[in-house]
């Protein structure tokens, strides 16, 4: 996101258990921000200095992890890489990033990654890689917001999902947009009656996993209006959808054509518009679509689009790798290393400020793990990773390291280090460096030089992916599945306050004890249960206890539950995308039982 | 001083998205202990319930030990050493604004953020608030025109939606 915040020393001590902590303060000159900070924003000094802090490198020995000098850590890693390239040759090694990474310290992994000369260099974004992509992968050419300020001077804007709960920061420009000048439209297309939805004027509530036939409808009707855009996608669009009318994609997307109409004519009509898009829209089917067909729309209508991802730095990651040429051509992405890591191709990993057990949470990594025979992991904290690691590397967080990282609108924001990291740990950069100096010039002579030429996924790929998926709706709009109530992922209040990092600050550990399941008022009634009791939620793919919480905006045949817990990542269905050749969530049916037992 | 008393945090409800960061800004800068009140509209809305630091306060003529007190420049305050967590003030207060609280044993008080008021700042929810929906405005304002909380209020598609 790029948001800034100020830490100040002289912070309270006896609250946070450190000596010389600093102390929190809002920088009202923050470009992206402008001083206020979301719920995790808030708790990013608890992360400095929290008890569980990862300080020391360590290695497993028979099944316990010992902590070891970096010296000794750093030989191992290099020892180990070089015998699996020598044994099983350099495609058997896999690097996967997360977004907690800065730019310069993605670029290291790419030049680790020649230095070894595997491929097999990829970011784990999860729901963020398909937002991003959308748009090339689509082909669009959108004008792109630069700031807040533009946002707030917009006089039609169409947000797509839940803007508010991926960036609350975000709301005050969106709401000043709608109050501050009078006849604006803001419209919300999403599924469920979440915080953004609210606002919706109109609220175009579509059904659910059905996004991107309702922005298909509305690039339709735009189209239609508007004779000379998209001349140069045009022709291949219409003929991807199929010879679909506006009427049929009304139908799939449940939404009268009537109510869409105004909003394709403010996007065309209005000087100043917008197309916002968050990775939070409830269905969580084919994001690559909804994010390009936003692309599409934004282009036709001469509207600005927004992306907005919601992991700290997903879109710089994302950009350093595509400019290093990762992952090159005939290399794995991070699903297909799992899958590769599961059938026993890959024999060693990397993980760089990333916990891909905890964000894809799929049965995958777990059978991965059994058959690597190195897995290494840099982390601030320990998670689901690090518990299956070989080698835990302790890495430096946000405030403890510098370099640049790209906010939500593009721009490079320099971080500056307000404090030294716990410890032993090192940033990802100095771990990369001492790595890269050990391995000197690598496994093969000609290594270091090699250059791939940027991924890019064909336009026609995407466009056929959205041919199949529409001809497959309208053969089938009802999938017969099994199960009473379909499970929709949400994202919870304090910004994804149970993600693998923030799960563990004290606030939402104090809010949001137990993994809630919401429900209708009447659907707790045909359970013959009230709020607090116990259940258990199975789909097809596994199982998961929670507590019932009665909520009244849960619509009759839906159930929801936090989208970014691993527990309910579990229960949804995965499946890799052909476009992306990434994973893909799908919502499920699933069936709630009562498992007895209260917490009041 | 005299700039800190006069002022209260309102909330304009047109704007509030429940994001809650104001409850993880109290909770950071009160040793862990959320002083806000999520309350719930309709039932269909978490929106953030404050402290009115009433002219006549009720919670503290009902506490038995004289934990809180109004202080010299009007803002009620609550002593850390002599709060017993016995929830007279839960009950007292006519606003709510007082959750129950059973682990510390420490009712939770919203003390306006005193330090950060009195140095110029803003309480650290009005600063973090992400909507900018928390204003900290001065008291006669607030009270002169009601219109400023209520003006756009029959235009909240939560009310009308519930």
């Amino acid at each position: 996101m790029g948001c800034s915040l100020l830490l100040r020393p002289g912070g309270d001590a006896a609250f946070f258990g450190a000596d010389g902590a600093p102390a929190l303060d809002y920088d009202a000159a923050g470009a992206v921000n402008g001083g206020s900070l979301c719920a995790k924003g808030n708790m990013v000094l608890e992360l400095l200095i929290h008890p569980q802090r990862l300080e020391a490198p360590a290695v497993r020995r028979a099944d316990e992890c010992r902590p070891v000098a970096w010296d000794a850590a750093l030989d191992l890693l290099r020892e180990r890489l070089l015998a699996l390239v020598r044994d099983h040759g350099p495609e058997s090694i896999g690097i996967v990033v997360g977004p907690h990474l800065t730019v310069e310290e993605a670029r290291l992994a790419a030049r680790l990654a020649r230095t070894l000369c595997t491929g097999n260099l990829d970011a784990c974004l999860a729901e963020d890689r398909a937002l991003l992509s959308g748009p090339e992968a689509a082909g669009a050419l959108p004008a792109a917001v630069r700031s807040p300020r533009e946002i707030a001077e917009m006089t039609a804007l169409l947000l797509v999902g839940d803007l508010f709960t991926v960036a609350p920061c975000m709301a005050k420009c969106v709401l000043d947009a709608r109050y501050e000048r009078r006849q604006n439209l803001l419209s919300v297309l999403d599924a469920t009656r979440t915080r953004t939805a609210w606002f919706g004027r109109p609220w175009l509530r579509c059904r659910p996993g059905r996004e991107a036939a309702a922005l298909a409808l509305l690039l339709l009707l735009a189209l239609e209006r508007s004779p000379e855009a998209g001349s140069r996608w045009r022709a291949v669009l219409l003929d991807s959808l199929g010879r679909a009318s506006t009427q049929d994609l009304a139908d799939l997307a449940a939404l009268e054509v009537a109510a869409v109409e105004p909003v394709a004519s403010a996007l065309l009509g209005e000087k100043r518009s917008g197309v916002i898009v968050s990775p939070a829209f409830a269905g969580r089917e084919r994001d690559v679509l909804v994010s390009g067909l936003a692309a599409l729309l934004a282009e036709a209508t001469g509207s600005h689009l927004l992306l907005m991802p919601s992991g700290p730095n997903a879109r710089g990651v994302h950009e350093a790798l595509a400019a290093e040429g990762f992952p090159a051509p005939g290399g794995l992405t991070t699903a297909e290393m799992f899958e590769a890591a599961a059938t026993g191709e890959l024999k060693g990993l990397l993980v760089l400020g990333s916990d891909p057990f905890a964000a894809l949470a799929s049965a995958l990594p777990r059978v991965a793990a059994l058959n690597l025979r190195l897995l290494a992991v840099t982390a601030p904290l320990p998670g689901e990773t690090t518990l299956a690691a070989d080698v835990v590397l302790p890495a430096a967080a946000w405030a403890e390291k510098d370099g640049s990282v790209q906010n939500a609108f593009g721009e490079d924001v320099e971080l500056v280090p307000a404090l030294p990291p716990p410890g032993a740990a090192r940033s990802e950069a100095w771990i990369l460096d001492a790595l890269l100096a050990r391995l000197g010039t690598g496994p093969g002579p000609a290594a270091a030089g090699i250059s791939w030429p940027a991924p890019r996924v064909p336009a026609d790929l995407w466009f056929e992916e959205l041919r199949a998926w529409l001809r497959r709706l309208r053969r089938a709009p009802v999938v017969p599945e099994a199960g009473s109530h379909l499970l929709l992922p949400r994202l919870l209040a304090p910004h994804a306050a149970d993600g693998w990092l923030t799960r563990r600050f004290s606030w939402p550990r104090h809010e949001f004890p137990h993994l809630q399941l919401w429900v209708s008022p009447a659907h707790a009634r045909d359970l013959g249960v009230a709020e607090g009791a116990r259940v258990t939620v199975r789909s097809r793919d596994g199982s998961a206890r929670m507590l019932l919480h009665v909520e009244p905006r849960v619509t009759e045949g839906v159930v929801q539950a936090s989208s970014s817990h691993p527990e309910v990542r579990g229960l949804l269905r995965w499946r890799i995308d052909p476009v992306l050749r990434d994973l893909d969530l799908s919502p499920v049916r699933v069936n709630v039982e009562v498992a007895g037992g209260s917490d009041g | 001083m005299a700039d800190a008393v006069k002022r209260r945090i309102v909330l304009d409800l047109d704007r509030c998205i429940g994001c809650r960061a104001c409850g993880a800004a109290c909770h950071v800068g009160h040793h862990g202990q959320t002083n806000l009140v999520p309350g719930r509209i309709a039932g269909v809305a978490i929106l953030p319930i404050h402290c009115r630091h009433c002219e006549h306060p009720a919670c503290a003529a009902a506490c038995p030990r004289g934990a809180l007190y109004q202080d010299e420049s009007g803002v009620v305050r609550r002593s850390d050493l002599l709060c017993i967590g016995c929830r007279s003030c839960s009950l007292a207060c006519p606003f709510g604004v007082i959750p129950d609280e059973f682990v510390r044993h420490v009712s939770p008080k919203c003390d306006l953020c005193v330090e950060r008021v009195l140095a110029g700042d803003v309480p650290r929810c009005v600063a973090t608030c992400t909507a900018r929906a928390l204003s900290f405005v001065e008291l006669k304002t607030a009270a002169g025109e009601p219109e400023y909380v209520g003006g756009r209020i029959q235009s909240r598609a939560i009310l009308r939606r519930a």
